[in-house]
C-alpha cells in the first residue's frame, strides 16, 4: 500500500465519524422494540397497536431476506427506515397529541389524527408486505432454477431419447 | 440438452459488461427570481374569485353609505375613518410574519440546506469521494502496470480486498446518501404546506387590494362632488379618510409583493431540492453499480469470489448461475471461464464505473455552486422587499389603538 493511500485511508478513518454506520439488524430489532414500547407507555388504542404489530411481524419477517437483497438497495432502506425512522416518527406524531383531542378533532379534511395514523400504518403495511413478497420471490427462483438443474441432471431427456435400452 | 431460455439470457447478462448508465447527468440550478414590482403583484396573485365579488362590493357601498349619513367631523365619522386604517391589518401582519419566517428559510437552506457543504448530504458526498477515491483503480497508475507485468497474483487480490474493508463505511455512506434524501423529500413537504398557506394568505390580501381600489375611485368621485358644495368637508374627507385608504392601499401592495417574493423563494428551494434528490440518486446508482463491476472483475481477474454486502443478492446469484450453469452445460463451461476471463470484462470497465461516480459527484458539485449563488441572489432580493414590510410592521405597531374587527374586516369570506 502505498504512502498516499495510506495518508488516504487514515484520513478516511478520521472522517468515519462524519457518515455513521448503517443500522444492523439489532438496530432494527431495538427499534421495533422501541416502539413497542411507546405504544404501551402511551397506552396506544388496540387499531394502532395491532396495525404496528403487524409491521413490526413483517419486518421481522423480511429481516433475513435483506441480506439476499443487498444493502444498497432501496428495498432494504425502506425496510429499515420504516423501522428506525418512519414508524416511529409516525407513531410518536399521534402519542404525542392529547388522547382526546387526537381521537375526536378533524385535522386533515374530515380525518382525525387517529385516522391519520391509521392511514399512514396501512401504507406502510402494505410496503412491508410488498417488499417481503419479492424478496420471497427472488428466493423462490432459486428454487425454480434448482428444479431445472435436477431435472437436466437426472430427469427423462427432453429431446427424442437415443439412449440404447440395455444390452441384450 | 436444451437449456431453458431464461437461464441462458441470465447467464449471457451476468458474464457481458453492464452497460453504463446514462453518462451526462445534468442537474439544473434555477434561475433566481427578478424582484417583483408592488404595482404588478395584484395580477400575480391569486386572483379574486368572482363569487366574492359582490359581498366585495357591498361592504364597500355599506361603507360609503354608512360615510354619507354621518357628520364629517362627529365621532361616529372618526370610527369610520378608523375603520379604514385597520382594515385588513391582521391580514397583512400575518402575511408579514410569515414572510419574515420564509426569509429564515431560504437562509436555512443555504446554511444547512441540502446545498450547503455542512450539510449531511454535502458531507455524505465528500465521504463517498474519499472511499471512491481510496478504492479508485487508476489512482495508482503503477497498479497497472503491474497488472500488466506480472501475472494475476497478489497485487489483484489485494486491491480487491479494499473493497472489504471499506464495506461497513460503504454500508453508512449508501444508507446515508437515502436518508439524505428523505430529509430532502420531507423538506419539500413541508415547504410545500406553506405555500399553500402563503397562497391562502396572498388571497386574501387580493382582496383587500380590491375593496381599497373600490373605496379609492369612490370615495374621490364623492369628494369631487362635494368640493363644490361643501369644500371644508371635502378636505376633511381627503385627509382623514382617502389619505388612510390610499395608504392601505400601498401597505397591501407591498406586502403582496413581498409575498410573491418569498414564494417564489420556496419554488427554488424546492426544485433546488429535487435537483438535489435526482443527484444523490444517481450517485448511489453509479457507486452500487461500480461495486457491482468490481465483482465480476474480481471473479474474471482473479478468479477471486468477491462478496459485498450492497450487492449480495447480485453476488450470489451471478456466482451462484455461473457454477450451476457451468455443471448444467459441462461442455460449455471451458468457454465460460474463456469469457469471464477475457477482457470483455476487466479493469477498463471497472475504471470506467469509477469514471461515472466521479462525473456523477463533479456535476453535484457543479450544480451546488450555481444553486448557492442563485440562492444568495434570492435571499438578496427577499431580504430588501421583507425590510419593505417590516416597515408597515412597525407603523401598525405604534399606532395600535386599533378596533380589528371594522366593518371592512374580510376575515370571514372565503379566500378562493
Amino acid at each position: 500500500m502505498g504512502l498516499k493511500s495510506w495518508l488516504g485511508r487514515r484520513r478516511g478513518e478520521e472522517q468515519a465519524a462524519a457518515v455513521p454506520p448503517a443500522p444492523t439488524e439489532q438496530d432494527i430489532l431495538a427499534a421495533l422494540n422501541r416502539v413497542n414500547a411507546m405504544l404501551a407507555e402511551g397506552n396506544a388504542p388496540p387499531v394502532i397497536t395491532s396495525r404496528v404489530q403487524r409491521i413490526a411481524r413483517t419486518i421481522r419477517d423480511t429481516l433475513p431476506q435483506l441480506r439476499h437483497l443487498g444493502v444498497g438497495t432501496i428495498e432494504s432502506y425502506s425496510v429499515m427506515a420504516t423501522a428506525t425512522d418512519y414508524l416511529p416518527e409516525a407513531v410518536g406524531g399521534y402519542l404525542r397529541l392529547p388522547r382526546e383531542w387526537a381521537d375526536t378533532r378533524p385535522i386533515d379534511g374530515y380525518k382525525t389524527s387517529l385516522m391519520v395514523l391509521v392511514d399512514q400504518l396501512e401504507l406502510l403495511a402494505a410496503t412491508m408486505d410488498k417488499i417481503l413478497d419479492a424478496a420471497n420471490r427472488a428466493d423462490a427462483q432459486a428454487l425454480i432454477a434448482h428444479g431445472m438443474f435436477l431435472q437436466a441432471k437426472f430427469g427423462p431427456p427432453s429431446g427424442p431419447d437415443l439412449t440404447l435400452g440395455p444390452t441384450p | 440438452m436444451t437449456t431453458p431460455a431464461g437461464e441462458s439470457d441470465a447467464s449471457a447478462a451476468a458474464v457481458a459488461p453492464l452497460a453504463p448508465p446514462d453518462a451526462s447527468l445534468t442537474l439544473v440550478a434555477p434561475a433566481a427570481p427578478a424582484p417583483v414590482v408592488a404595482t404588478q403583484a395584484p395580477k400575480m396573485a391569486p386572483q379574486v374569485p368572482s363569487a366574492v365579488l359582490p359581498e366585495l362590493d357591498a361592504k364597500v357601498e355599506g361603507f360609503m353609505s354608512a360615510l354619507g349619513s354621518t357628520a364629517v367631523g362627529s365621532p361616529e365619522f372618526a370610527q369610520q375613518a378608523e375603520s379604514v386604517r385597520t382594515m385588513g391589518d391582521d391580514d397583512i401582519r400575518r402575511a408579514a410574519e410569515t414572510s419574515n419566517r420564509m426569509l429564515q428559510q431560504p437562509v436555512k437552506a443555504l446554511k444547512d440546506g441540502g446545498i450547503s457543504e455542512g450539510s449531511a448530504v454535502g458531507k455524505t458526498l465528500l465521504e463517498l469521494r474519499r472511499t471512491v477515491e481510496d478504492l479508485d483503480p487508476s489512482q495508482a497508475a503503477g497498479a497497472k502496470r503491474w497488472l500488466d507485468l506480472l501475472p494475476f497474483g497478489d497485487k489483484v487480490t489485494d486491491y480487491f480486498r479494499k473493497y472489504q474493508s471499506a464495506q461497513s463505511q460503504l454500508n453508512g455512506i449508501l444508507h446515508s446518501l437515502r436518508n439524505g434524501q428523505d430529509e430532502l423529500t420531507k423538506d419539500n413537504v413541508a415547504l410545500n404546506l406553506e405555500k399553500t398557506n402563503l397562497w391562502a394568505s396572498m388571497g386574501r390580501l387580493n382582496q383587500y387590494v380590491y375593496v381599497a381600489e373600490q373605496l379609492d375611485t369612490k370615495l374621490s368621485a364623492k369628494i369631487a362632488e362635494l368640493e363644490l358644495t361643501d369644500p371644508d368637508a371635502a378636505r376633511t374627507l381627503s385627509q382623514d379618510v382617502l389619505f388612510y385608504v390610499r395608504q392601505k392601499h400601498q401597505d397591501l401592495l407591498t406586502q403582496l409583493a413581498v409575498s410573491i417574493q418569498s414564494y417564489l423563494a420556496i419554488d427554488i428551494i424546492i426544485k433546488n431540492n429535487i435537483e438535489l434528490i435526482k443527484g444523490v440518486d444517481r450517485a448511489s446508482t453509479t457507486t452500487i453499480s461500480a461495486l457491482r463491476t468490481a465483482v465480476i472483475v474480481a471473479q474474471a481477474l482473479g478468479n477471486q469470489k468477491l462478496v459485498l454486502d450492497q450487492i449480495s443478492a447480485l453476488n450470489t446469484t451471478t456466482s451462484g448461475m455461473i457454477e450451476r450453469t457451468s455443471e448444467m452445460l459441462k461442455d460449455n463451461s471451458a468457454q465460460i471461464q474463456e469469457q469471464a476471463a477475457s477482457s470483455s470484462i476487466g479493469i477498463e470497465q471497472l475504471q470506467a464505473a469509477f469514471a461515472n461516480i466521479y462525473a456523477t459527484m463533479d456535476s453535484i458539485d457543479e450544480f451546488k455552486i450555481k444553486a448557492l449563488d442563485t440562492m444568495s441572489q434570492t435571499i438578496g432580493v427577499l431580504e430588501t422587499e421583507v425590510d419593505k414590510s417590516r416597515a408597515y410592521l412597525d407603523r401598525v405597531q405604534a399606532h395600535d389603538a386599533r378596533n380589528a374587527a371594522g366593518t371592512l374586516d374580510l376575515s370571514t369570506l372565503p379566500t378562493s
